[in-house]
């Protein structure tokens, strides 16, 4: 088990060298360069060529490359163009918002998908699974700006409420902030729960069909017994699959939503850094994407391990 | 073997040997039986590409022109889906809005899925070390969720609908090439190909006559699969500001900016569009789902 995690770590060496790779080069092949961006007014070409100098962008591009790297391995992402702060205290300052929203996003995803999968599995081709496959079959139809402008709009409309604008942590006013995230959570998990619920109705019926699942109700077990402590753990496999499309649907999921509803995260962020042309930090965040999705398909594939002991690949 | 004869009815597909057009319409009536759910999203679709066809025609207004004194005019007999705060009738620019949905969904759906096949065909066919070099950029393309690969590609290119285009394009290439790879290997050691091999035939003509028409079972699920997410995609970007430019009547600017500021006065303004989109993906989905049970009798349950 040791040896196959230890393995695992080692084959996404060259993916995250791969990702860095197109993250770096995407943003050099801008239409002009960078000193454009940062001189406003007509700059001459000398000032250019000691800015170019002064930025390092006059030596080769392997040499760029490995200055750069080095730096993100060392917690360096370089100089925000927008603010001229360290690119990485944008990034500590805007995560723990969407970590907050990706929590409670996640958790209304399990809690809806779960229940409503378990019971369109056990109960299939009733009026309960019919319910739930026409409510799942229109969540992954509304895009997630869609959702989250139609619940912005109609209570504002109806009752004339509309969710506070201004972040406040979780830590300083917690019944502010969570008014204000509650609906984002929603929106996200909507669309998340969607996929989820597909995932689990399909995955438990195909293991219910299973003989030893048979067997366990021939000798006897209540149905409940049966679903719960045999059924679901089998199930789960392909259930995980999904975690990863998850973390991918959270992600993106965050950078619409944060901009609809305001909220300064790390989506927020990367929407404003285009907007601005402002590279090191788009470049950073990126990074950070690919990296945590990453992560959550390694976590995947790690606990496709535990989960069924046959799958270790020698 | 009769339920893959009525997918290709589905796809508008000649059917072989069915092509006399009394029973092709049986057999249509067949397909709505069977699955009802397919065949609305079919005629979602085909509603899709008759108002985009006929856009100047179903249009009561011009999509661009405001029209004076007529800001902000709630639903009426005259603007059925009301005016938008510049006095544009929303009907006619929804009309027309879908003419570029279904541009992006046809271009950036068939781009993708072309270039795909043949990342996956090379991949797959050819092997060694050129498999090993492809799969390592998939790899690495694909450690990026599809719209932030699609948002850094806009965010290098600059905002536009061409570069959404070519960004959501090049997004969908790994994911696809990946599926169609797998196919290829497989189909790869089935036995017709090693007689093709046996009686000398070339490699491109394996790859072309006897390997790339047993994978497009796959190839059609995941191209029906990329029209969808192309128009998702699309519209997510104009969302954001980052794809078309107003005053273009994308549904995705028609849904930011604007319909936001006058969500309690005119919320018409961002409802209709968004309508608009969730009934198109919703043809997709269903109709992508009938197409999967239809051509891969694996999946079947």
């Amino acid at each position: 088990m040791r040896l196959y995690i230890m393995r695992r770590f080692l084959n996404m060496i060259p993916t995250l060298v791969g990702l860095s790779l197109i993250v770096f080069l995407l943003m050099r092949v801008i239409p002009g360069d960078a000193t454009d961006l940062i001189l406003e007014e007509s700059p001459t070409a000398q000032r250019k060529d000691e800015l170019r100098a002064e930025l390092g962008l006059d030596r080769p591009l392997h040499e760029q490359y490995l200055v750069w790297i080095g730096g993100v391995v060392h917690g360096d992402l370089g100089t925000s163009f927008w603010t001229n702060k360290p690119v990485i205290d944008g990034i500590k300052r805007t995560t723990p918002v969407t970590v907050e929203l990706a929590l409670f996003a996640s958790a209304v995803a399990l809690i809806v998908a779960l229940p409503i999968g378990i019971i369109s599995a056990v109960r299939q081709d009733t009026i309960w699974d019919y319910l739930g496959r026409s409510v799942s079959i229109v969540a992954l139809s509304v895009p997630n700006f869609y959702l989250g402008t139609l619940v912005i709009i109609l209570p504002a409309v109806f009752w004339g409420w509309v969710p506070p604008v201004t972040y406040r942590p979780i830590w300083e006013e917690p019944l502010r902030n969570l008014q204000q995230f509650w609906l984002p959570s929603l929106v996200i998990g909507a669309s998340a729960s969607a996929t989820l619920m597909r995932m689990t109705r399909s995955a438990l019926l195909e293991v219910m069909r299973q003989d030893y699942i048979r067997t366990a109700q021939a000798k006897g077990l209540t149905f409940r017994s049966v679903v719960l402590k045999h059924a679901l753990k089998n199930s789960l496999i392909p259930v995980v699959t999904i975690f990863g499309a998850l973390v991918a649907g959270l992600l993106t999921g965050t950078v619409i939503t944060e901009t609809i509803f305001n909220l300064p995260g790390l989506g927020r962020l990367t929407i404003d850094a285009i907007a601005q042309r402002d590279y090191p930090q788009i470049q950073a965040n990126v990074l950070l994407f690919g990296l945590v999705y990453t992560m959550a398909n390694l976590a995947v594939d790690l606990s496709y391990a535990v989960l069924n002991p046959r799958i270790r690949y020698g | 073997m009769a339920r893959s004869v009525e997918g290709n009815v589905g796809l508008g597909l000649p059917a072989i040997g069915m092509s006399h057009r009394a029973s092709r319409g049986r057999r249509l009536l067949r397909l709505a039986r069977t699955k009802p759910l397919g065949a609305a999203g079919l005629a979602i679709l085909l509603a899709l590409c008759l108002v985009a066809a006929a856009a100047p025609l179903l249009a009561p207004h011009d999509p661009y022109e405001s029209i004076s004194g007529a800001r902000l005019l709630s639903p009426s007999l005259d603007h059925p889906m009301g005016t938008d705060n510049l006095g544009r009738d929303l009907l006619s620019r929804i009309v027309y809005g879908a003419r570029i949905s279904l541009l992006i969904g046809v271009i950036a759906g068939t781009l993708g899925t072309i270039g795909g096949m043949a990342v996956g065909l090379a991949s797959g066919y050819i092997g060694g070390s050129l498999d090993n070099i492809l799969q390592r950029i998939v790899d690495s393309l694909m450690a990026f969720p599809g719209l932030i690969l699609a948002l850094t590609l806009v965010a290098t290119l600059g905002p536009s609908l061409r570069n959404v285009l070519i960004a959501i394009s090049v997004g969908a290439i790994p994911g696809t090439s990946r599926v169609i790879r797998g196919a290829v290997l497989s189909v790869k050691e089935e036995d017709y190909v090693s007689a093709a091999r046996a009686l000398g035939a070339p490699g491109w003509r394996i790859a072309t006559f006897h390997i790339l028409p047993n994978v497009m079972a796959p190839v059609l699920i995941l191209a029906s699969v990329a029209f969808g997410t192309s128009i998702i995609a699309e519209a997510s970007l104009s969302f954001l500001g980052l794809g078309a430019q107003p005053p273009t009547p994308s549904w995705g600017v028609m849904l930011s900016g604007p319909s936001r500021r006058f969500m309690t006065t005119a919320p018409w303004m961002a409802i209709f569009p968004g309508l608009a989109i969730s009934l198109v993906i919703f043809g997709v989905n269903v109709f992508g789902d009938a197409l999967r049970d239809v051509l891969d009798p694996r999946l079947r349950s």
